[in-house]
């Protein structure tokens, strides 16, 4: 069956040549990629903004090329795109991506390295390595997306590991400093992180003209639960390698509990209505 | 004095919620009150009755047709405007209000102030005004904070320490209730559970289902062979649904004006949080080895797996809660089972009904039992750890 795009571009129907991957998945990945190369603009602005923090000329230029890998990202995500045929959008669209760009801004303005080091190199890429390592098992996605995802991976482990070395020596000439930025910096950009770890969206389904309610992650063979657990995992792995104390991390990690609204649930109970946290078919009888 | 007049109607909010909605089938099934509903917008009938129907179902009851005519639902307004409820409570007769919504978000301080705080003190200059004979206010077993001492059935001094912002607001909150003039009663449950006889629940992932659904989420991914875990033998205070629902209902309509009462189970019969991880260990995690430590200061959080210690940060306030040597006075208790109240105290064996039918119904840890069955150690060792592990 050929397939075929709307007007927007997203596709509507089946893969030509052999490609068993179904609408499905063309549309998930519209989404998932969209809502990357967000992230990529949105890491642009941030280094490109605190280019000027830097203390030193070599971290300057380093954090210029940070910059400019990014840059490359947002090229190839969109390569990608026009080469499987999927639509991608190159503008931010989630308020999540706004609101976090907006912290960092305020965090550059009253010069504090700190909280924009915390914000860009690890808390936002450490999503970002979650992103693209789930992109990058070929066998759960395609060759080209798990090439792409891959190569952009190194980048972003590399990344890490320069933001991880930079709150290393601020830590050790100012731990208390350090220490109350990433309490500040948590607190706003956290919530936002996690909050895109859904197929659910504000308005970027309409943007790509996919149908929202046909976004599921069991097309790349996963599901939103595993996402959030992995990135968790990778959060407080984060802040251990960067040498925060747990007693510090801890009451953060705690904070996280929040942020699924912590729904009602149902367990043994007959209601048709179901908890805040599922539909009435799953309640029905059982817990959701 | 003791509150002999049965009002008409009463005002209610946070019916919508757990503990609200335990208290409205309560009123709609053993009393014959009208509720007058104060709903956030948008909350349709039909919404707001199908937990309490499911409740009644639940609790082998139905919900009569008649409850129906009982039940007003009224949109709470923005603060400012609340001088439009004048009418509808003027005519429904409503001469006492049940204040149960509140945030229980450990973490938004401002959401904090503003419902605990702000929203009762407006409800309070409210009921001044609507003539209201008597303020009940849903507070907490906690409100008084970290003391030393049994927690008294009295207004809290400010604490030193408080397990969070939460409770520091109730206590705030209360004290705005008792300073109001408005006679009041003040209830204050401790952590709610599910039903003592079948373990049904439908509360939010607060306590101790925090905890259950946080292992569910992150232990029950993959066996486990050994496992840390906050395990200090300490009574945690629970109170079962229905013994909430009982004692409720008999404070309602027995004590006298400006009472405060610890709705709180014996501490003797309580079981111990090193009790309760036991029970799991042993029907669900089945590990080699379970590694038990007081407080959570000592467990050495950074050698851990990284699933068991995102279980341990998430459920850490709520642990360290259940960890504090809390001694209730229960003189309300005794005085109201005197007269007549069934209190099931919660014990070892009433939670495990709660925690099996968790379990039971769980999709997640059936499947980790299917995946995980040749592994499931047969015996398991339990280990006291007095001091962190390793240099």
């Amino acid at each position: 069956m050929a397939h075929r795009t709307s007007p927007q571009g997203a596709l509507t129907g089946r893969r030509p040549g052999g490609d068993d991957r179904d609408v499905r998945y063309f549309n998930l990945l519209s989404f998932i990629v969209s809502n990357a190369i967000a992230g990529e603009i949105m890491a642009v602005e941030n280094y490109s903004e605190m280019v000027h923090l830097m203390l030193t000329t070599d971290s300057k230029i380093e954090t210029v090329n940070q910059a400019k890998e990014e840059c490359k990202h947002i090229l190839l995500l969109s390569k990608l795109g026009r080469s499987l045929e999927f639509a991608v959008e190159r503008q931010i669209v989630e308020p999540q991506w706004k609101n976090i760009r907006k912290h960092f801004s305020t965090a550059a303005g009253k010069g504090d390295l700190p909280a924009c080091l915390i914000i860009q190199d690890l808390l936002t890429e450490s999503m970002a390595i979650v992103l693209y390592k789930t992109l990058s098992a070929e066998v759960d996605t395609d060759p080209q997306t798990a090439a792409v995802a891959s190569n952009i991976l190194v980048d972003e482990l590399e990344h890490l590991d320069i933001g991880v070395r930079r709150i290393k020596a601020l830590l050790d000439e100012d731990p208390d400093r350090v220490q109350d930025a990433l309490v500040w910096a948590h607190h706003r950009v956290m919530p936002e992180l996690f909050g895109m770890i859904s197929t659910s969206c504000h308005s970027l389904c309409d943007v790509l003209a996919v149908d929202c309610s046909s976004l599921a992650l069991d097309s790349i063979r996963t599901d939103i639960e595993t996402l959030k657990i992995q990135a968790l995992e990778r959060y407080i792995e984060t802040l251990d390698v960067a040498g925060f104390s747990p007693t510090v991390t801890s009451p953060l990690i705690a904070s996280m509990s929040a942020y699924e609204g912590m729904g009602r649930i149902a367990v043994g109970l007959n209601d048709a209505s179901g908890g805040a946290c599922c539909s009435p078919e799953s309640a029905k009888g059982k817990r959701c | 004095m003791v509150a002999s007049s049965r009002p008409r109607s009463i005002v209610l909010t946070g019916g919508k919620g757990y503990l609200g909605g335990l208290i409205a089938a309560s009123l709609l099934r053993d009393d014959t009150v009208g509720i007058v509903a104060l709903v956030r917008p948008g909350v349709a009938l039909a919404a707001f009755i199908e937990p309490i129907r499911a409740e009644l179902e639940a609790q082998g009851g139905r919900f009569e047709a008649e409850y129906l005519d009982r039940i007003r639902l009224v949109e709470l307004p923005p603060v400012e405007a609340f001088a439009s409820l004048d009418k509808v409570v003027r005519e429904s007769g409503a001469d006492e209000i049940v204040h149960c919504a509140g945030c229980l978000d450990y973490f938004d301080r401002a959401a904090l102030e503003t419902v605990n705080i702000a929203l009762t003190r407006a409800l309070l200059e409210q009921s001044r005004r609507w003539g209201l004979r008597r303020f009940v206010y849903l507070s907490t077993a906690f409100s008084s904070g970290y003391i030393d001492g049994p927690v008294r059935e009295v207004l809290h001094d400010e604490a030193a320490n408080d397990p969070t912002d939460y409770t520091r607001t109730k206590r705030l909150a209360e004290r705005l209730v008792a300073a109001s003039g408005i006679p009041f009663l003040i209830i204050r449950p401790s952590i709610v559970i599910g039903d003592s006889r079948d373990g049904h629940y439908s509360g939010k992932r607060y306590g101790l289902y925090q905890l259950w659904s946080g292992i569910e989420r992150l232990l029950c991914r993959e066996w486990h062979p050994e496992i840390h875990a906050l395990g200090a033998r300490q009574p945690v205070v629970l109170v079962h649904q229905d013994a909430f629902q009982n004692a409720f209902l008999a404070a309602f309509r027995l004590l006298p004006d400006d009472s405060i009462f610890n709705l709180v189970s014996a501490r003797d019969s309580s079981p111990t949080m090193r009790q309760l991880w036991d029970l799991w260990m042993r029907d669900v995690l089945r590990p080699r080895a379970t590694y038990y430590y007081d407080r959570m200061a000592d467990i050495p959080l950074r050698k851990l797996n990284s699933r068991q210690r995102a279980l341990l940060a998430l459920a850490s306030v709520n642990l360290e809660i259940a960890s504090h040597p809390w001694q209730f006075e229960t003189t309300t208790l005794g005085w109201l089972r005197q007269r007549g109240l069934h209190f099931l105290d919660a014990t070892f064996e009433s939670v495990a009904v709660c925690q099996r039918l968790f379990v039971d119904s769980s999709e997640p840890i059936q499947a980790f039992f299917d995946a995980n069955r040749q592994q499931l150690a047969d015996r398991s060792e339990a280990f006291d750890v007095d001091v962190p592990i390793g240099p």
